[in-house]
């Protein structure tokens, strides 16, 4: 019986793999550190979630900060040191085994829910949709957008402010990373490396999308779909 | 008259003998299975190797595997034993074990203990081999019995082999009376779970209704959800849970979600542990652990749980790390007796928190004995309440 909670995961990866693959297309850099931003949002979780968005935000402003100046690769690898350091300071702090994030449970059309889960599914649909109407609507911002994606000099000779685009790529997807992870790590034992496994599927949904090119965004969700009933049929 | 003067009559004189007797014996008793003696004369260091995964997929295990060998450690020195242990990070890999175990042998180690993966165990079997330092496994179930058979003698094992986790989870579908179970296995442990499932189907009279496999989280990281659900339909008793890791927890509370009622028998590991039982606080959970505070097994027993509490703050693991910590005391009281390592480690027998123990021609400590036994519990009500 297929029910509610087995279609979470395709808008969960679809919304990750989309912050992914802009980060990529416009910021330049394919952040690494992303998958250790879920972790720590987890941890996070055992305070408040609420905090999640804010640590997110934090060290996407931090990673931009750091690597402006930088090329692709050389972002790319930064990236993964400071996904090295987020993991490791989580390991210090939290000298424990296992951790065992808490959960509520609802009821919602006669099925069982975990309700962080359910929220999460939420917050993953709103992004997307969001997404598709700034994609949808012919918009200056979306103009500026696609500008930088095809060439970042003739952004600069058009004035636009990349910089100003990079910060707030690198914060909305840092903190949407770190608060999916404080929702959807609920009810789950967690450890410091649990984020690479989310990580490495949502960049395997961002890269066959990214063949895709003026159309990558649009197909990010029926490329999910596909990739997540690969999964059940392998 | 003095003559016809008797101190004692022969009745007291009886009763006295006898309360002698008893008390010899018990004494005897109390000797040869709870009493660790110590050296009585001073001893030289003894330094033993470490082998803990702090880094790569298994770093959590690690934690308790390091803290465990700090306690034993500690308890060593109490009892006696001049011992200072060296950890080394042997990571997840086989490669990176060998670098860990080389790095030991370098620094003189009497015997080293440890590693936490199969791969990483026979690797270290074959080095132990090269180096002629013996290497004790306390976590890994590989198959090291087959090396010993081929010539190894370096290598020993006290942790379980496959074979006594299926004897494990066969007694307790006899003692439940079980009539049904179902199998399910965890594809990144396939050899494992396999070797398992496979005496579970040849010790248990109860019928087997089936067999699935959550795949690898890196494969498909939600797969648990399917299984779970496919299960929660079907007229099941007991579920053997093959996952002695983390998603183990998430195909429990998945299963319940979805209104499934069997018993799960969990091999151990995350569902073995009180702490996170308590948490989920989800009934009809049953596991085996390597020994439980509540089962008192020897006079390390209660002390390896309460010590560890105090010294880590946290709940002691019941498996990887409280037999790693009795492989120090193994190799440290081996050590300590006259004669070599590896014939001490053969004839003699050994106290640790789990029990006493005593390895078998292939090296193999004796699970399943009457000193040395696995404890099967189960979650109910908010209690653990200890079956076997």
């Amino acid at each position: 019986m297929i029910t509610l909670t087995y279609f979470f995961p395709l808008f969960i990866y679809a919304s990750l793999a989309l912050c992914i693959l802009i980060s990529y297309r416009a910021a330049k850099i394919i952040n690494l550190s992303l998958g250790s931003i879920f972790t720590l949002g987890g941890y996070l979780s055992i305070f408040s979630p609420l905090i999640s968005p804010i640590f997110g935000a934090l060290i996407g402003f931090l990673l931009h900060v750091c690597t402006k100046k930088m090329d692709l690769a050389k972002a790319s690898l930064f990236s993964l040191g400071l996904a090295i350091i987020i993991e490791e300071v989580l390991r210090i702090i939290f000298r424990v085994e296992y951790t065992l994030l808490k959960s509520e449970i609802i009821v919602l059309f006669n099925f069982k829910l975990i309700l962080e889960h359910f929220i999460a599914f939420l917050v993953s649909m709103i992004f997307l949709v969001l997404f598709l109407i700034f994609g949808l609507i012919n918009s200056l911002s979306r103009i500026k957008l696609k500008i930088i994606e095809e060439d970042l000099e003739n952004a600069v000779i058009y004035g636009i402010n990349i910089e100003k685009v990079r910060v707030i790529i690198l914060v909305i997807s840092s903190a949407l990373f770190c608060s999916l992870g404080s929702l959807y790590l609920a009810g789950r034992i967690i450890n410091p490396t649990i984020g690479w496994i989310y990580l490495i599927f949502s960049f395997l949904i961002a890269t066959i999308a990214n063949a895709f090119k003026e159309k990558a965004y649009i197909s990010i969700l029926p490329i999910s779909f596909l990739v997540w009933l690969l999964s059940l049929l392998i | 008259m003095l003559n016809n003067f008797r101190a004692i009559t022969k009745a007291t004189a009886i009763i006295i003998a006898a309360i002698i007797i008893i008390a010899a014996v018990g004494v005897g008793v109390y000797f040869a299975y709870f009493y660790a003696p110590a050296p009585s004369v001073a001893l030289a260091e003894i330094k033993i190797g470490v082998l803990v995964p702090k880094t790569g997929e298994f770093s959590s295990g690690g934690v308790v595997m390091e803290n465990a060998a700090k306690l034993a450690e500690k308890h060593a020195k109490e009892m006696g034993y001049n011992i200072k242990v060296i950890i080394r990070d042997c990571g997840d890999k086989p490669e990176t074990t060998k670098v860990a175990f080389l790095e030991l042998v370098r620094e003189n180690v009497s015997a080293i203990v440890g590693t936490y993966s199969s791969p990483q165990a026979l690797i270290a079997a074959d080095i132990a081999n090269e180096t002629k330092v013996v290497f004790i496994a306390s976590v890994a179930a590989a198959d090291l019995e087959s090396k010993v058979k081929a010539g190894n003698k370096y290598v020993f094992r006290n942790a379980y082999n496959t074979s006594y986790w299926g004897i494990l989870a066969a007694e307790f579908l006899k003692v439940t009376n079980a009539s049904n179970y179902y199998l399910v296995g965890y594809e990144p442990l396939k050899t494992f779970n396999m070797g398992i499932f496979s005496i579970i189907k040849k010790l248990s009279n109860a019928k087997l209704i089936g067999e699935s496999w959550i795949k690898s989280p890196s494969v498909s990281p939600e797969d648990y959800k399917r299984v779970a659900q496919e299960l929660a339909n079907k007229n099941i008793e007991v579920i053997i849970l093959g996952d002695p890791g983390p998603t183990s927890v998430s195909f429990v509370k998945e299963y319940r979600l979805a209104g499934g009622n069997a018993t799960i028998y969990s091999v151990g590991g995350t569902l073995a542990l009180p702490n996170i039982l308590r948490e989920l606080n989800i009934n009809g959970i049953a596991f085996q652990a390597a020994a439980l505070e509540s089962k008192i097994k020897t006079n390390l027993t209660k002390k390896y749980f309460e010590d560890y509490r105090k010294e880590f703050g946290a709940e002691a693991n019941n498996y990887s790390g409280i037999l790693t910590y009795d492989a120090i005391l193994i190799v440290a009281q081996a050590v300590a007796k006259k004669g070599d390592l590896i014939s001490n480690l053969e004839k003699e027998t050994f106290l640790g928190a789990a029990g006493i123990y005593e390895f078998s021609k292939t090296h193999q400590a004796k699970w399943g004995s009457e000193k040395l036994r696995g404890t099967i519990a189960i979650f109910k009500d908010g209690k653990i309440e200890v079956i076997l």
